[in-house]
């Protein structure tokens, strides 16, 4: 009985604090109760504040917890340091001048590690990692996020550490040797420009620091979650049955620098995740599947610790690890003998990244939840929104794995900066049209088109071309001029009869390409699926016009310019300033215009 | 002849791949029928360029939704006077009657180069599998065979994968014709090991190609043994080739890809082989991968072929060896050059090699060693029995010899001894011609 009013307790003072950021006191602090904290009374700075947001939202929606029972759906544990710790530390290390003169970013590191944290932040850290002994990531809060311009991967470094070595002293030395370097970060010439962007005028930027738990399991001499990605509310490339409005998620195993450096990870539609175009055969699986992971090293680490360029992360091979549960679970087997890919990674053979025990057997249902987290995201919001998150899986049959909810943001900004509208007036005056295009936004950096000539195609000669292309993208790559390419049929088709069997390397210096469909080549729209994982990931615009509907692309004006290079089968033109290319998303509507 | 193709573009004027197929063999056998009058009598030229039978058909599917698709199906039946129909099966969104009439015209002659009893076909459907689920693939899969299986049987048409048909279609529409017909025969090669399928069919390509230096080394008085290689890609047959190779005593000195290449004047051989084994054909990675691990020079944007070696055998990609090349592989003192890809040399540089005496073996004698196991599946099949590797390997380097010996026996009989291009040309021809005379007017 006693334990069971215990547990009661327990559990009630737990669910009490969620969506609570309670203040930090030593001497209260309980660490397997109180899942957000902050020291000091200044601001905690815009992603401390989703944070928090999410916290309350998750809170306010049980529902989603009894939906997915299988599921813990959480935060990480966190501790944010107000910036109140930031100005004490500037002010009484009389850093300000860091900010108003030019200095390297190295210049700027070495003045912070030198200088004093203050004491009265040392000994709360010193409390917090006395009940603390987990990994931790160490990353900033800055009030310029609040403007939720913030790129993609970020402008400030995040530090992660082991923290679970016996001496405290030293878990103590590399927290804030990270609370530093994030604090230094502040002053690096890339925020500072951006900064200066953002406001007008340079302006000191008071940062706070959220200190998180790692998202993960030990396995090994490593720490890592078994998958993180994002999850988006629009998707700008679907293909097949998806919608704009299904969103779109990137995953991969281990730590989430791996999705957020662009890297090979799986991108696939939560309401659709059977459906993988870049995983459509063998070959492409065993070409796009995710060979390298991050990981934390927390064994055998040095005592000073390699904050360097993949701060104490490691970059493993994910052969490597094919022993170690996550592996196990998202791998399958590649069968050379028969090229095969087996869903099961029980069976003798290199290990390929899948995910199919969670994309195609349901083995967790991680799509349905990232489906309800977005839609409850955008309600919250009011907006789309942009999730980062971790998951854990439990080794026990029946167990609950865990989801971590690692960061919110709207896509509102991103919208905002890239929202297209497409008049009537600019659909007049283009001379490329097309309601079948994918990506998103506006290119006004191409002055060059690569064309086929029309008259010229003929469907013998498609490797020439290719070969002709691949000789003027060199030449543009090399100029950095963007172009825009244009021919018939399939762009990289390896059918040399079904289109232009072009490699990634022929075009790597495209800006938009265009596909046409007409008479001599009236396939089914690529839609870029050969080049499916370049394109999206480096946002490459990509159009199909199929010439006779209402798509247009206008051969005599083309033809009119004067040509900068003419081959066998190819013409190039410059145009005297760079066209606009305009997508509308969300319409999937292209024009161009000059 | 001008008229026989004029004839042909009359009658389908839209089918321009399939004429430009018939154009090239037209070209490559009119020393022959210009001497057999008796093929002009039987009209063999006619005959053979008009499909025994054409099958088209709807295919519907449903997908995962609930949505009705409709695709096209075709299979063309091309020329059996050798055996059953055999070829593959297509599923791209911009195949065409014309496409499949080329590839089934040029599948009858690759066939029959290999000696076994096999006719020529090829089909398929514009169904896109890219984007598709698994079980959408499955669902059309089996309404393509519902329709399919009618045509087809293990004495009648045998097809096999192709572009967009694998490992995982070939079992779904397996499944399907067992279950349609009631039988469990070897109606479709490229089957899994475990019900049907050979052993070595992986390998077949890179060492037939092996097995066919040899032969044209034994010819000329040589070996491989103690001879000095270089080759280009390192995929599925230049890892075979390079296997074969080491067996037959030569030394494999490059392997490239299209960066650069890498020189290992050690050989590649024991870890090095496995480790290129899975450079690119599991793990997808740069030849230069082997050059870092190795500790070997990596030539940066340059071709393999400006190391001397004895031979050459490019295995990557069309048109990867040129004039250029083809003038410092002579200049090295390279004595032969054997295609393992399809047409990697270009003309002026296979031109050049005959102009200055470099044994020179095309593509479509030297890598039939993917066809031939197929013919093995087919009589492993019939036979009730799973040979071991040991006993496919062996019989396909009997096919290659009897390959190579028909190449030579052929070219010698238009005049053109020693003529790889010419004999593996002719050959093909020659035995359907003469097959179909045999066999009178059907």
């Amino acid at each position: 009985m006693r334990q069971y009013i215990i547990s009661n307790i327990h559990t009630l003072r737990k669910w009490r604090q969620k969506g609570v950021v309670a203040q930090f006191k030593g001497e209260h602090f309980d660490a397997d109760t109180m899942d957000f904290v902050k020291i000091g009374q200044g601001s905690i700075g815009g992603k401390a504040r989703s944070l928090a947001f999410m916290s309350a939202l998750l809170q306010e929606h049980p529902e989603i917890h009894e939906k997915f029972l299988e599921i813990n759906i959480v935060i990480p544990k966190t501790l944010v340091i107000s910036t109140d710790g930031f100005e004490a530390f500037v002010s009484q290390n009389h850093l300000e001048h860091f900010v108003r003169e030019d200095f390297t970013d190295e210049e700027v590191t070495e003045g912070f590690l030198k200088a004093d944290m203050p004491e009265w932040l040392v000994s709360e850290l010193e409390a917090y990692l006395s009940q603390v002994k987990y990994p931790l990531s160490v990353r900033s809060s800055s009030l310029l996020e609040d403007a939720q311009f913030q790129p993609y991967a970020g402008l400030y470094e995040t530090y992660m550490i082991p923290n679970n070595h016996p001496d405290i002293s030293l878990r103590l030395k590399h927290l804030i040797t990270a609370i530093k370097l994030v604090y230094a970060s502040t002053y690096y010439e890339g925020p500072k420009s951006f900064t200066r962007s953002i406001l007008s005028q340079a302006q000191e930027e008071a940062m706070a620091v959220i200190i998180q738990q790692v998202a993960g399991e030990e396995y090994g001499d490593f720490f890592y979650p078994a998958g993180s990605g994002v999850a988006m509310s629009h998707n700008f490339y679907p293909f097949s049955h998806m919608k704009p409005e299904e969103g779109i998620i990137n995953i991969a195993l281990g730590l989430g620098k791996t999705v957020m450096e662009g890297e090979k990870s799986l991108r696939f539609s939560p309401k659709h995740p059977n459906i993988l175009p870049q995983f459509s055969t063998v070959d492409d699986i065993l070409a796009n599947a995710q060979r390298f992971f991050y990981a934390l090293r927390i064994k055998g680490y040095s005592d000073e610790l390699n904050f360097g360029e993949y701060s104490n992360l490691e970059k493993r091979e994910v052969d490597d690890a094919k022993d170690e549960f996550p592996v196990r679970v998202f791998a399958s087997t590649y069968v050379p003998e028969e090229h095969r890919i087996r869903d099961t990674s029980y069976i003798p053979g290199p290990k390929i990244l899948t995910f199919a025990q969670i994309l195609k057997y349901n083995s967790l249902p991680l799509p349905q939840l990232l489906c309800e987290i977005l839609e409850l995201g955008r309600k919250g919001m009011g907006c789309p929104v942009e999730v980062e998150f971790s998951i854990n899986l439990s080794s026990e049959k029946n167990g609950k794995s865990d989801f971590f909810f690692l960061q919110m943001r709207p896509m509102v900004a991103e919208e905002e900066r890239f929202e297209v509208q497409i008049t009537q007036k600019e659909i007049e005056k283009a001379f490329c049209h097309s309601s079948q295009a994918l990506g998103n936004g506006k290119n006004e950096e191409m002055a060059d088109i690569v064309y086929v000539k029309p008259h010229d195609f003929k469907p013998e000669a498609t490797m020439q071309m290719a070969e002709e292309v691949g000789q003027i993208n060199a030449a543009l790559l090399k100029d950095k001029r963007p172009y825009l390419l244009v021919g018939p049929g399939r762009w990289g088709s390896f059918d040399r009869w079904l289109g232009i069997p072009v490699k990634w390397k022929n075009i790597s210096g495209i800006g938009a390409i265009i596909e046409l469909r007409n008479e001599k080549l009236r396939s089914d729209p690529s839609q870029g699926s050969h080049f499916f994982q370049n394109i999206t990931s480096l946002g490459i615009h990509y159009i199909t016009v199929t010439e006779g509907s209402g798509d247009y692309f206008d051969w005599e004006w083309v033809a009119s310019l004067p040509a900068v290079q003419e081959t066998t089968f190819l013409r190039h033109v410059r145009l005297e300033k760079p066209m606009i290319l305009k997508i509308d998303g969300r319409k999937s509507q292209c024009v161009i215009f000059h | 002849m001008a008229n026989i193709l004029k004839a042909i573009k009359d009658k389908d004027p839209g089918e321009k791949e399939f004429h430009q197929a018939v154009q090239e063999v037209i070209d490559s056998v009119q020393p022959i029928l210009d001497r057999n009058p008796e093929y002009r009598q039987a009209a063999i030229l006619e005959r053979i360029t008009e499909p025994e039978r054409v099958i088209m058909f709807r295919v519907p599917w449903v997908d995962d939704q609930g949505q009705a698709h409709l695709n096209r199906g075709y299979r063309v039946q091309m020329n059996s006077a050798l055996g059953p129909y055999k070829g593959g099966l297509r599923f791209h969104p911009s195949v065409s009657l014309s496409i499949f009439k080329s590839l089934a015209f040029e599948q009858t002659f690759k066939n029959a180069l290999t000696s076994l009893p096999l006719g020529g076909g090829k089909g398929g459907s514009d169904f896109q599998p890219r984007g598709k689920s698994d079980a959408e693939v499955m669902r059309f899969c089996q309404s393509f065979m519902s329709e399919l299986f009618r045509y087809i049987g293990p004495d009648i048409d045998v097809p096999a994968g192709d572009v967009g048909v694998g490992a995982r279609e070939i079992g779904y529409l397996f499944g399907q014709y067992k279950r349609l017909c009631k039988e469990f025969s070897g109606v479709l090669t490229g089957k899994g090991i475990n019900w049907g399928g050979s052993l070595v069919r992986r390998e077949a390509t890179g060492y037939g190609v092996g097995y066919f230096l040899a032969e044209v080394l034994s010819q000329h008085g040589q070996s491989i043994e103690g001879k000095t290689i270089a080759i280009s890609g390192y995929g599925n047959v230049g890892t075979y080739v390079v296997e074969k190779i080491n067996e037959l005593g030569g030394k494999v000195v490059t392997i490239a890809d299209e960066y650069g290449y890498v020189c290992d004047p050690d050989g590649i051989k024991g870890e090095k082989l496995e480790c290129m084994a899975d450079l690119w054909c599991v793990y997808r990675k740069s030849a230069e991968d082997y050059a870092t691990q190795f500790g070997c020079e990596w030539i940066k944007d340059k071709r393999p072929w400006e190391v001397p070696c004895d031979v050459a055998i490019p295995t990557a990609m069309e048109n990867e060896l040129d004039l250029n090349a083809a003038k410092t592989l002579v200049s090295n003192g390279c004595m032969a050059v054997v295609e393992a890809a399809n047409m990697p040399c270009t003309h002026d540089a296979v031109q050049y090699f005959h102009e200055h005496g470099v044994l020179f073996v095309p593509g479509k004698a030297a890598n039939a060693g993917g066809v031939a196991v197929s013919g093995l599946e087919m009589t492993q099949n019939s036979m009730r029995l799973s040979w071991t590797r040991e006993e496919v390997d062996k019989r396909l380097k009997m096919i290659m010899g009897n390959i190579h010996r028909t190449c030579l026996e052929a070219a010698e009989m238009v005049g053109a001894p020693g003529n790889y291009v010419v004999g593996a040309n002719v050959a093909g021809f020659l035995k359907v011609a003469d097959a179909m005379l045999q066999q009178g007017l059907v």
